[in-house]
């Protein structure tokens, strides 16, 4: 009997411990002031043993769980330096797994800004998936959105379209060989993105970025109108919407005023 | 023949009555279902994540089997002396040795073979639920090949496990060397890699340490499997043939050490 109610009052406590432990993050789970090392490439491959593949993708869930979706935009540079090399220490465990590629391209070019490190980690892919179109193809898209490089940018994407067979990467290819066309580019590209991916965190991420571009895209079409008819530039956005050209300016999803800057438009 | 059958045929049953069937296929479940939970959060690669999730659960399962019960398994027959009534029985120490070898052999097979079949079943899941990830060039007899590779590098590491057992006969100390092998062994190829520019005598040892130790990482086909990539046919026989020499020699070195083996 006595034992009875000894187990019914050490299960009653061990659920109000559990529950008020249910409130406090784990010592491990607390983002520290600087973000942890990373195992030298040789160590995490010793560590890893015969169980690289899965470390690999171990390693790919602790990138995005550093992430946390709405905390990328406070990211520092230490930050998206720690998840770089995570990745690339995934991407060491496995060269031919896809997802770490894929998540530099759709966070290290945008958040991060930092394209260059994207297609130095992308190219490191080339030797491996030598049957995968999409890692010159991102490689090319890099060079043409964010380092205005045509020249690199067509080499890549002929390079893909060579791979894969696709009209439409060729036509892309031929498009940027003549400079045109940055947005829709931009927008195709992140569409072909958002319909290959499983992960509904990075669906969500790139759907923002997507409407964000779309958006960019209706005002680029109605500056471009307003030059036609008054032979400048606006010098606000308002004027577009002031002269009847579009009803209101789209919402951008990232919750700050889409605006002019040297006759661009930035979000 | 006869008696190595009936020395097999023995260490099979008692191998089978610890009920490992039913681990095996527990934490099998269980390594599936954590993997259709995590599926997920991957980006594109989804169906290699479940190939990896398989091969590595079956290769896990397999040294827990081997360690937690063929070296049990060995021991017990030492310790409780049954060894006696084996080799009292007339039969030679090397049939002893080579009727238990098979029969721990059969028990890894029947386990292998059942984690293959949940490993596809699994991988077959995955490429339901993520058809349009399923890698390029992925085949089913690349998932095979890996799994039979998987089944050689156990029987690498129970020749190994039978010649510490020769040597020592204390449980701990056949776990910890077998253990110190493997890692040696999963090992051997990336520490060569390391001190490959190494001037220094670390070098050499290195270099000893991979005639001796069995490089295991030849027979780990998990990436060949999990992205479909080619693999030519003279790889597969020099690594089956590097296999079979191993675990002949260390099997003839087992029979002489165990021959001259003091029992009493």
């Amino acid at each position: 009997m006595k034992k009875t109610f000894l187990l019914i009052f050490l299960i009653i406590g061990y659920f109000i411990v559990l529950k008020t432990l249910g409130e406090t993050k784990p010592l491990v789970l607390r983002k520290e002031k600087f973000p942890p090392k990373i195992l030298p490439p040789a160590m995490l491959k010793l560590t890893w043993g015969e169980f690289k593949n899965l470390g690999a993708d171990f390693l790919f869930i602790k990138s995005l769980v550093y992430q946390e979706a709405e905390a990328i935009s406070k990211f520092s540079e230490q930050d998206w330096n720690y998840i770089y090399s995570v990745l690339e220490a995934s991407r060491m465990l496995d060269p031919y797994f896809k997802d770490p590629y894929w998540l530099v391209q759709a966070f290290f070019p945008w958040e991060a800004k930092s394209p260059e490190k994207a297609i130095f980690f992308l190219k490191k892919g080339l030797s491996y998936r030598t049957w995968d179109w999409t890692l010159p193809y991102y490689i090319g898209f890099d060079y043409f959105f964010f380092l205005n490089d045509y020249a690199q940018a067509s080499k890549y994407l002929f390079k893909a379209a060579r791979i894969s067979d696709n009209l439409f990467i060729a036509t892309l290819a031929a498009q940027i060989a003549y400079k045109g066309g940055k947005t829709e580019t931009a927008i195709a590209f992140l569409s072909d993105m958002y319909s290959k991916v499983v992960s509904e965190t990075a669906k969500e991420a790139i759907h923002k970025r997507l409407q964000a571009l779309q958006g960019v895209l209706i005002l680029e079409k109605a500056i471009e109108k307003y030059k036609t008819m008054f032979g400048h530039v606006p010098n606000e956005l308002k004027e577009l919407v002031e002269k009847g050209i579009i009803k209101e300016i789209p919402q951008n999803p990232y919750h700050t005023p889409y605006y002019l800057k040297d006759g661009k438009v930035f979000f | 023949m006869h008696k190595l059958y009936w020395v097999s045929w023995l260490t099979f049953k008692e191998g089978i009555k610890h009920r490992i069937l039913y681990g095996i296929i527990l934490f099998f479940i269980f390594a599936a279902m954590t993997s259709l939970v995590f599926a997920d959060f991957f980006a594109i690669d989804v169906v290699k994540v479940g190939i990896d999730f398989a091969l590595s659960a079956t290769s896990l399962t397999g040294l827990l089997v081997l360690f937690f019960l063929c070296i049990p398994m060995l021991n017990k027959d030492l310790d409780k002396r049954t060894v006696y009534f084996s080799i009292s029985s007339p039969i030679s120490r090397s049939q002893y040795i080579l009727g238990k070898f098979f029969g721990l052999f059969f028990i890894l097979f029947i386990c292998m073979l059942i984690l293959g079949i949940l490993s596809c079943l699994l991988v077959k899941i995955f490429m339901t639920l993520y058809k349009a990830y399923i890698p390029l060039n992925f085949s089913w007899a690349k998932m095979v090949l890996a799994l039979a590779f998987n089944l050689l590098s156990f029987l690498v590491l129970l020749s190994v496990i039978f010649f510490f057992w020769s040597v020592s006969s204390k449980g701990f100390i056949v776990s910890t060397f077998s253990l110190m092998a493997y890692i040696i062994g999963t090992n051997i190829a990336v520490v060569k890699e390391m001190v490959s520019s190494h001037p220094g005598v670390i070098k050499h040892i290195v270099n000893f340490s991979s005639w001796i130790f069995p490089n295991l990482s030849y027979f780990d086909l998990k990436k060949i499997a999990a992205h479909g990539l080619d693999i030519a046919p003279s790889y597969i026989l020099k690594i089956s043939i590097y296999g079979c020499f191993y675990i002949a020699i260390l099997l003839i070195l087992t029979m002489m050490i165990f021959k001259k083996k003091d029992l009493a």
